[in-house]
């Protein structure tokens, strides 16, 4: 009895020894193969074993877990979770590429923009030089036109101070200015009566003028007679005539060369005063002598053509 | 000797049954495994998975229900199994929302970085 007992017993041992080699057996299922390829995967990747080592170790345990599991169930449930756990280190791995390519991008970004402000500055200074260049170039030009102003303005000082000189130096022959040039008139009372001969008190005025024009060589002389309305034109243009050319005659004297003056009688052209009073054809009786403007001819600057 | 050695051989074998019986079978409803599981879900959501890891996060909510359901139903075992398939999916949600977000991030970069140089070029084509 105890012996059949015995046997018995160790038949359901035997029975349950063989439901667990049974299970070990069902190992070989759809689910850990899975989960052992997805690992696989997982770590055929070299950067997953680098970036992600923990949670490829946690899948490799769980999957060794699910290899020694001897239940169906629960080398499912261990499959199941050793395959997520592969895939999560993957994702894992894939994340910290990404981020790596991000950090990368980021700074390339960044070296461009600063690149792309290095460029803007310098084209920002070189407009800024030409620009200066062209400012400086301007001032330049308007440096130099003001010198050039300044000296036309002493120039015309220059000139006006001439002027002024000459009429302070023979201001008895009440010098004027007009378009014609500088006019000095001789009048009536310097020359003898119906005479062409200077008297005395025309000697000063003349050195004067004389001393002025030989300070002023560019510059030439008309001498023009002029009569009142007594007397025939013939005899008063031949008055008028000779008493320019004894005026010429006289600068002549004082070192003025001919060459430089022009004489002519106008007669009684030209009259200055009305020839009805006595002190009206006093005034007509002169000698009107015309500084021309530097560079221009006397022989060219006459009144028209002479009347008869 | 030969009754001892089966006498062995027994309680060998009815001690590794108990044991793989006690191993499947839980005492006790789940309660760390369904917190991990929440809380994996959780982590998973507020990194954006629902937007960028859809399809993952759908199987971990519906992993988590079905354990939710198995404990109402005294099943602890399969509550177990659930919360536990239902907390790995998270985590996966999570990291794949993780690295769709970084992706996304470094494809914007490479698009910005493209318009940046055509924008050189062109300013340098026009000042020629």
């Amino acid at each position: 009895m105890r012996q059949r007992t015995d046997t018995g017993l160790k038949w359901v041992a035997a029975c349950l020894a063989g439901l667990l080699v049974a299970g070990c057996a069902a190992k070989e299922n759809k689910a850990l193969d899975q989960a052992r390829a997805t690992y696989a995967q997982a770590q055929s990747r070299p950067n997953v074993a680098a970036d992600a080592p923990l949670a490829l170790r946690d899948a490799a345990d769980t999957l060794r877990q699910a290899e020694q599991a001897h239940e169906e169930e629960k080398i499912n449930q261990l499959s199941y979770l050793a395959q997520r756990k592969a895939q999560i280190a993957i994702a894992l791995a894939e994340r910290e590429e990404a981020q790596k390519e991000a950090t990368r991008l980021g700074q390339e970004k960044q070296q461009i923009l600063l690149q792309s402000r290095e460029t803007e500055a310098e084209r920002a200074r070189q407009l800024a030089q030409s620009r200066e260049e062209k400012l400086k170039s301007a001032k330049e030009t308007a440096e130099m036109r003001a010198r050039e102003a300044e000296v036309a303005q002493a120039r015309a000082a220059q000139a006006n101070k001439e002027i002024a000189q000459l009429q302070s130096q023979i201001s008895e022959l009440k010098a004027r200015q007009t378009e014609r040039g500088i006019v000095l008139t001789l009048g009536d009372v310097l020359f003898a009566f119906n005479k062409a001969k200077l008297l005395a008190g025309a000697q000063r005025s003349l050195a004067r003028l004389a001393e002025f024009l030989r300070e002023h060589p560019d510059r030439q002389v008309r001498i023009e007679g002029y009569t009142d309305n007594v007397g025939s034109q013939q005899y008063n243009k031949r008055l008028s005539g000779r008493r320019a050319k004894a005026v010429a005659k006289a600068l002549q004297a004082r070192g003025i060369p001919a060459d430089r003056m022009f004489t002519v009688g106008y007669g009684k052209q030209y009259p200055i005063a009305s020839n009805k009073t006595p002190g009206g054809r006093q005034l007509n009786r002169r000698v009107e002598i015309v500084i021309l403007n530097p560079g221009e001819k006397a022989s060219q600057h006459g009144r028209g053509a002479p009347a008869k | 000797m030969r009754t001892r050695c089966g006498r062995t051989v027994f309680l060998l074998g009815l001690g590794l049954a108990l044991a793989g019986l006690a191993g499947c079978a839980g005492k006790g409803p789940p309660k760390a495994s369904m917190a991990l599981a929440d809380k994996a879900i959780n982590q998973a959501q507020e990194n954006d998975a629902a937007s960028y890891a859809p399809v993952e996060m759908q199987t971990a909510q519906q992993e988590m229900q079905a354990a939710r359901t198995a404990l109402d139903h005294g099943k602890y075992d399969e509550a177990r199994r659930q919360a536990q398939r239902a907390e790995v999916d998270a985590r996966l949600a999570e990291a794949r929302s993780r690295t769709a977000q970084t992706r996304k991030i470094t494809k914007e970069l490479q698009e910005s970085i493209a318009t940046l140089r055509q924008e050189i070029e062109r300013r340098q084509n026009m000042q020629k």
